[in-house]
């Protein structure tokens, strides 16, 4: 029924696999192979195969379940003939040679499952009483397996053969190479990503300064035609023309030191020109870029971060960004103009000295060629201390940055010495690279200088001979022009490394601009006008990532105004769930309800500007306290933000400050204490006034006290606000309407205070224990 | 000091004389003091550094039994039994040789031989998938999380450790 793979072999009859959930490919020798066995396809439920034997050594193993028998086949498979790359097509056949079937009543098998090992896995079921290991797995073929797992597990279950398409569309591996993405939430092949579109993007930014680019163009024209002119002017014309008499030209020497001064006055003057051109455009361009870029980022969803260090993100865009700077303000003039002077130097050379210019010809490239080669060295090495020079400053800013910790521990010279280790190892890195820029840049011009050598003695031995015409003057413009050869040979080299360093890093740059957030806004939002505040929870399940359930069918409703208690084990999921009604991340399976709305058809701006959180993890930004408070609302009036401050208990330590509201906080700046950064975040959300308030651990880091006066004055503010409190001090949630108990991120008990006291579960021995410590020492609530 | 710490919060060493280690269908299981677990994994606290030392022994639910100080306390039978475990649960395969690395933006294609064949895998965020052990071994996590061991980098060839040193 299910076939997808509509690319794949050649099955003879797809009709006759009956109903067969196809997990993974069911080829022919499998077909074979079972057939051996007296298995039909037409018998078979779930198919699936994997890729290690019992013993984890590489393998094939077809898991087959019937309406009687689970089988388990081991062996190896053959492949014979021209194999394709990777998984393109090819022409070969493939064998299924048996090494082992093991055989399980299907009526037996009960909850398949998997085991996961540090880099492999098992395929587990309970059978006869007792759990079994019948299959093992790389992580590579663990998708297939849970899949399995799933199928498999529904059809024991209850006999059901109900498919989600979603999970038959395999999509880990790129459509046009067969290679995996290496990044399986960004369907992005690197290897078929083409270069030309690339650079098509980049020129886009650079549409806006067509004309400056233009000037810049035809100046460096202008620059190589200068330049090739020069030589000619100081050498044959000189000593052919001004030097020999009865030319005409004889003894006008202070006509030719004029016009070469001049020339190359002309030419110093269009450089700088030139400069100054292209190095604003790419300023611009790179601007442009940066900007683009950090726009995206800025819309790019949470989990996108949690996935890269940020730190490392930020230092990747600037650095890649400099380096298409540098490429476009001086690699591409530089090679342009280098280009347009070789084939200028080619063609004088040519109506010079065909012959001569020919052997130059050869020569030259030859010789390029070996310089290639030395250069080639040289990028290992510059790989090796810009590794070094990344290690150390990651070690400096890790000492700076979590200084009082070294300092606490007394661990300063442990730092010193890990520092300067690898300082040292970049001091060796950097003498290296330049050892080897002293001696192999020597060597190579000695290689370059060899064969203008090479070129004089042809063309002195034509002089002497007369051959092809070759006069004196011609001799010394060829010899000059031959070094003129030199440089755009070296900078051609260059080039290459340049290049492909450039497409990099543009790639990698529109890699950010493209990526799709998980997390998007609906396309025609639902406004629900004035918000009633009811949030309901209806079978929530979400995990970070696909291995561990960290939500698993929660359930709950809070009434429009209520407050609503949320305990748990630390680490239960509580803020996940606050994440979840924040849209920071979106849910896997069920739905949030805000108003009977899910919330996915919401736009942002409605539920951010309705759904406001004080997060556990407090985050003020470099500014003065009113900033940080008016963040969520930049246009509040100063009443408003003395308000939120006195209602979130801030305005107390704020009026002590000299600088009042105005003081600078933030990192380089006054720091704050744990309660006083909670305070300032409550300000916040405080001012936001959203319908919905979401205060997770928001006064963990308070004395009872102040968080007594913080709470009342919320309460007066909370009447028609529904309040979700996370908390592990209980005596926090006092006030709440209702409780519910969070455990491995499942909904354990719900209820009042007093209903969950009376069932005795989680909550009443959660309260039990700390009213205990608390009488331990003498307070009584 | 070290000491003085220990001497307070006592770790619950599984004891020889009292913890029974048995195969049960193919799995651990544990008779401690009268308590018997059907089912029990093992978990290596060190992993890099102590591979017979401080093993977690844990129920199914994740739960700590206890800790196993050093398998050579075990008699012979169990000391097989448990090394026998941690080499299927830790199993890993080890780089022979490296044929090629391809990188592209970034990511990388990894052509290798292990000890059954030439293998490839895709790695994500290269420097940061490149894991150093302890002095030259080396693991190399890929795209689906198969982890890959170098376990020395000096018994590498050459050319295979050639390529692989850049992205040390
Ligand atoms: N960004 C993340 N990526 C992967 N796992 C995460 C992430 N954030 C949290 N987790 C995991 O999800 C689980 C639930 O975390 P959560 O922060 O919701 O717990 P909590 O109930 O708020 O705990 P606490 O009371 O300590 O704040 C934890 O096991 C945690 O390790
Ligand atoms: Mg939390």
């Amino acid at each position: 029924m299910l076939y997808y793979e509509p690319s794949g072999a050649v099955l003879t009859d797809p009709a006759g696999h009956g109903n067969m959930i196809e997990i993974s490919k069911f080829r022919e020798e499998a077909s074979a192979a079972l057939l051996k066995r007296g298995i039909r396809p037409e018998d078979i439920v779930v198919f699936a195969e994997t890729d290690l034997a019992l013993d984890l050594n590489h393998a094939s193993v077809y898991i087959v379940l019937t309406e009687t028998k689970l089988y388990v086949l081991e062996g190896q498979t053959a492949i014979s003939g021209r194999p394709g790359k990777l998984r393109k097509k090819a022409a070969v056949t493939r064998t299924f040679i048996e090494t082992d079937l093991a055989e399980y009543e299907k009526e037996q098998v009960k909850s398949p499952a998997i085991e996961e090992l540090i880099s492999a896995g098992y395929l587990t079921i309970e059978y006869s009483g007792g759990t079994r290991r019948i299959a093992a797995m790389t992580r590579t073929a663990m998708r297939d397996m849970r899949l399995f797992v799933k199928y498999a597990g529904k059809y024991l279950e209850d006999g059901s053969t109900e498919t989600d398409p979603e999970d038959f569309k395999d999509d880990r591996f790129c459509p046009k190479c067969g290679r995996r993405y290496p990044d399986p939430n960004r369907k992005i092949c690197p290897v078929c990503m083409e270069k030309t579109k690339i650079y098509k993007r980049l020129l886009q930014f650079y549409k806006k300064y067509r004309w400056q680019m233009l000037a810049v163009l035809l100046s460096i024209t202008a620059l190589s035609a200068l330049g090739v002119i020069a030589p000619y002017v100081s050498t044959s014309f000189f000593y052919d023309k001004i030097l020999t008499p009865g030319t005409g030209w004889f003894g006008q020497i202070a006509f030719v030191l004029a016009l070469i001064v001049g020339l190359r006055l002309l030419s110093t003057l269009v450089t700088s020109l030139t400069g100054v051109i292209s190095a604003r455009v790419s300023a611009y361009v790179t601007y442009d870029l940066k900007r683009t870029i950090f726009t995206a980022i800025e819309r790019l969803s949470l989990s996108f971060f949690t996935a890269r260090q940020t730190g490392g993100l930020m230092n990747q865009i600037n650095n890649d960004a400099n380096t298409i700077y540098w490429f476009f303000c001086q690699g591409v003039p530089d090679f342009l103009k280098n280009v347009v002077q070789l084939i200028a130097v080619f063609v004088i050379m040519f109506i010079m000295n065909p012959l001569l210019a020919g052997c130059a010809a050869v020569i030259m490239p030859l010789f390029a060629y070996v310089v290639w080669r030395i250069y080639r060295r040289m990028t290992t090495l510059h790989q090796r201390r810009y590794a070094s020079s990344r290690s150390m400053n990651s070690a400096l800013s890790d000492a700076l940055s979590g200084f009082r910790v070294v300092k606490t521990f007394a661990r300063e010279k442990d730092e010193t010495e890990r520092f300067d280790k690898r300082s040292r190892r970049l001091a060796n890195d950097a003498r290296n690279v330049t050892i080897f820029n002293n001696t192999a840049f020597p060597f190579a011009s000695f290689i370059m200088y060899l064969s203008n050598i090479i070129i004089w003695a042809l063309g002195g031995w034509m002089v002497i001979t007369g051959a092809g015409g070759m006069t004196y003057g011609k001799l010394m413009a060829f010899i000059a022009y031959v070094g003129l050869m030199n440089e755009p040979m070296f900078m051609f080299v260059d080039m290459i490394y340049w290049f492909s360093d450039c497409t990099n890093a543009a790639g990698r740059l529109f890699e950010i601009a493209d990526a799709e957030p998980d997390v998007t806004e609906a396309e025609q939002p639902v406004s629900l006008g004035e918000m009633q505040g009811e949030v309901e929870f209806r079978g929530v399940e979400f995990s970070y990532d696909k291995a561990r359930k960290v939500i698993d069918g929660v359930s709950f409703t809070v009434e429009p105004g209520e407050t609503l208690g949320l305990v748990g084990h630390s680490g239960a999921g509580k803020s996940t769930l606050a994440n979840l009604l924040m849209r920071l991340y979106d849910v896997n399976a069920g739905e949030i309800l805000i108003d009977g709305v899910n919330i996915k058809e919401l736009s942002f701006s409605e539920l951010r500007a309705n759904v406001g959180i004080v997060s556990q993890e407090t985050y003020l930004f470099v500014g003065s306290i009113a900033d940080n408070i008016r963040y969520a609302r930049p246009d509040a009036s100063f009443e408003e933000v003395l308000t939120a401050a006195r209602i979130s208990g801030a305005h107390d330590f704020i009026v002590k400050l000299p600088d009042g509201y105005d003081t600078k906080i933030g990192f380089g700046y006054k720091d704050l204490s744990g309660g006083e950064r909670q305070r300032l975040s409550i300000a916040r959300a405080v001012l936001l006034n959203p319908k919905i308030l979401i205060l997770d651990e928001a006064t963990a880091a308070m004395d009872t006290q102040t968080e007594r006066r913080i709470q009342e004055a919320l309460t007066l503010l909370s009447k028609d606000r529904t309040t979700i409190m996370i908390a592990h001090r209980l005596s926090t949630l006092r006030d709440a309407d209702k409780l519910v108990v969070i455990e491995n991120g499942k909904v354990q008990e719900t209820g009042t205070h007093n209903e969950l006291l009376i069932q005795k579960g989680v909550y009443s021995k959660l309260y039990t224990l700390q009213l205990e410590a608390l009488k331990n020492i003498g307070v009584e609530e | 000091m070290d000491n003085a710490l220990t001497d307070i919060v006592k770790i619950e060493y599984l004891q020889p004389d009292k913890a029974e280690f048995s195969l049960k269908n193919g799995y651990i299981a544990l008779k401690n003091d009268q308590t018997e677990y059907d089912r029990v994994f093992l978990h290596r606290c060190f992993p890099n550094e102590l591979t017979e030392e401080y093993l977690s022994v844990l129920d199914r639910d994740n739960n700590e039994i206890g800790v196993i100080r050093r398998i050579d306390d075990f008699p012979e039978e169990t000391r097989e039994l448990l090394r026998g475990e941690l080499k299927r649960k830790y199993h890993i395969y080890t780089i022979k040789a490296i044929l090629s690395i391809n990188e592209k933006y970034g990511y990388s294609y990894w052509k290798i031989k292990d000890s059954e064949g030439e293998r490839d895998f895709t790695v994500r965020d290269t420097y940061r998938s490149i894991n150093r052990i302890t002095g030259d071994r080396v693991t190399v996590t890929d795209v689906d999380g198969n982890r890959f061991e170098i376990p020395s980098l000096e018994a590498l060839d050459r050319r295979s450790r050639r390529k692989i040193e850049q992205y040390l």
